[in-house]
């Protein structure tokens, strides 16, 4: 990552920073305000308090996002899981 | 001559293809001579079959369906089935062009080898019997056999990242495999069929699903995941389409995103009434086209880049898919088609900087616009392109994305796809400055390197481009009235 301290590679990071914060809070605000509107008003402000203490979040997405066979193993299993909960919880058949 | 008895043709004659340069091997000439001559081949045969249902070994519909189901729809089918549509044509004639580009290339690179012309017409083999089965074992079979094939591929480059990556790719095809395989041995269970229509009527019939059923959805669903390259499996894809040779890593991304459409629309169709499944697709689409857009953004080697593009843009086309409705599917669909366009020209051009300068890494090139000029205007125009601007192809399905997520209730996805949109501006932008535009560098470019196959191959995929983008009907109108037919 040569660059990363010049102009381009501070563009870049801050771009997807911008966008990693837009995103979150775009997709929170999705499932947040077909819930239920105190829910959206009090979770939104919630999400926004997150990303205030986390940013920058982009390195943080980075360092997930090697192509380490652990770290997609664990992402996987993961991934396995919710969908497992989330067919079973919504259809009826834990809850 | 235009015969719907050709429908076989289209998955039998790659596979006769690539058993004979494979026996070829090592011949040279007799390999260069077979691959030239069935690539074309294997372009005529979508374009001169005509629409129908090619049914494998004389079966027929029969009434007499399995007692093992115990449900009562009226007839089913016993034997594979292989349906051509017009939606079918468009990806089977852009799969069989694609292919031709790439073995052009290859021969051209001197790339030639009987083992690998066999593989990318097994690959080619694959995905169109994987477009055209209606049977969901004969898919599964198919699936498998292109995992082999895209990891053959990527280990001919012959360097040890590209043996990393294809090693552990076919370490999760094992696990998306044996999802896939036992989703479907779950559902033969329950229902005792494997035919897609005749599945989808028995689900139908059967009213809830019991849980075995569920658990079938959800490992087939895993399954599309690993298939499509969305997350988490987008690491596994984008480090696929990062070590292979740039212009396999074209059709490597092309092959991905019309698996992905094909089998969305497989799953589609089968859990037709399974509103959750379509949650479920959406969530993980958005997922994967922040991080591919956010992880472009990152990247300083141009090879990676363009895969988490590639990554993020298929993201895209899931998220039409994810959102369920007949036009935002419709729209999913044309961007797929539009991007595998516009990603397979940054490929190329991909391709050209690395045979001419022996890197991609950016901050070891500059000044390409007074050595490749032509090179350096195609890539620009294929930025805007794939970044959704008019007049190109990529602005029409876009723009429809945006249009079905506003009409479908999810204003705020319409805001995401366009902060996205210039996300990937960004990142590709940032790369052709880097390229093109930058002061000189160390690095100088090979200067017998001509290009011209890759000069005229990117100036037909532009003009194609264009050409969708200024009369956008003729390929989204087929495949907006085959959604609706198909009412998933």
């Amino acid at each position: 990552m040569e660059h990363k301290g010049k102009g381009f590679g501070i563009g870049s990071g801050f771009t997807s920073e911008f966008l990693m914060i837009s995103s979150i809070l775009i997709a929170g605000m999705l499932v947040l305000r077909t819930a239920n509107s105190v829910l959206f008003a009090l979770g939104s402000l919630v999400i926004l308090a997150a990303i205030l203490f986390t940013v920058p979040t982009v390195f943080r997405v980075e360092k997930e996002n090697t192509d380490s066979i652990n770290l997609t193993s664990f992402y996987v299993v993961l991934t396995i899981a919710v969908i497992l909960i989330v067919f079973f919880a919504g259809s009826g058949v834990l809850i | 001559m235009f015969n719907s008895t050709l429908i076989p043709l289209m998955v039998v004659f790659p596979l006769i293809a690539a058993i004979l340069a494979n026996f070829l091997h090592q011949k040279d000439r007799s390999v260069k001579t077979i691959a030239i001559i069935s690539s074309i081949v294997a372009i005529i045969i979508p374009l001169i079959t005509l629409y129908g249902v090619h049914l494998f070994s004389g079966h027929i519909r029969t009434e007499s369906f399995p007692e093992i189901s115990k449900l009562l729809i009226p007839d089913v089918y016993m034997g594979i089935v292989y349906a051509y549509g017009p939606l079918q044509k468009i990806l089977l004639a852009l799969l069989t062009l694609m292919t031709v580009f790439v073995v052009f290339l290859s021969i051209n690179r001197k790339l030639i080898s009987g083992v690998y012309v066999a593989m990318i017409f097994i690959s080619l083999a694959s995905v169109s019997a994987i477009i055209l089965t209606d049977d969901f074992f004969n898919f599964f079979v198919f699936i498998e056999v292109l995992t082999v094939a895209q990891a053959a591929l990527v280990i001919a480059v012959k360097e040890t990242k590209a043996h990393k990556a294809a090693f552990k790719y076919m370490i999760f095809s094992s696990v998306s495999g044996g999802s896939i395989l036992l989703g479907i041995a779950l559902l033969l269970g329950v229902y005792g069929l494997l035919n897609m229509t005749d599945l989808s009527n028995a689900i139908t019939a059967g009213g809830a699903l019991k849980p075995v059923a569920l658990t079938a959805i959800a490992l087939i669903t895993v399954g599309w995941l690993y298939e499509s390259g969305l997350f988490p499996f987008h690491i596994v894809k984008s480090n696929m389409y990062e070590n292979a040779m740039p212009e396999t890593a074209a059709l490597l991304q092309l092959q991905s995103k019309f698996i992905l459409v094909a089998m969305s629309i497989a799953l589609l169709r089968i859990f037709s009434g399974y509103a959750l499944l379509k949650s479920v697709m959406l969530g993980f689409a958005i997922f994967t086209v922040v991080i591919g857009s956010v992880m472009a953004l990152q990247q300083t080697d141009l090879r990676k880049l363009l895969s988490f593009v590639a990554v993020g843009q298929a993201g895209l086309v899931a998220m039409g898919i994810g959102l369920g409705t007949s036009f935002s599917i419709s729209a999913g669909i044309f961007h797929a088609i539009n991007d595998v366009l516009s990603m397979a020209i940054l490929f190329f051009v991909a391709g050209f900087i690395l045979e001419s300068y022996k890197t991609t890494k950016l901050d070891q090139l500059g000044e390409g616009l007074q050595k490749a000029p032509l090179i350096g205007t195609i890539m620009f125009l294929a930025t805007l392109a794939i970044s959704g601007v008019p007049p190109f192809n990529s602005y029409q399905s876009e723009f429809r994305l945006i249009q079905s997520a506003v009409e479908a209730g999810y204003a705020e996805l319409s805001v995401l796809v366009i902060l996205l949109s210039v996300a990937t501006f960004i990142a590709v932008i940032k790369a052709f400055y880097m390229i093109f535009m930058k002061p000189s560098t160390n690095t100088e470019a090979d200067p017998k390197v001509k290009g011209t196959m890759y000069k005229t191959i990117i100036v037909i995929l532009i003009a194609m481009c264009l050409f969708i983008g200024l009369f956008p009907n003729m390929v989204y109108d087929p495949i907006y009235n085959i959604i609706v037919s198909l009412g998933v």
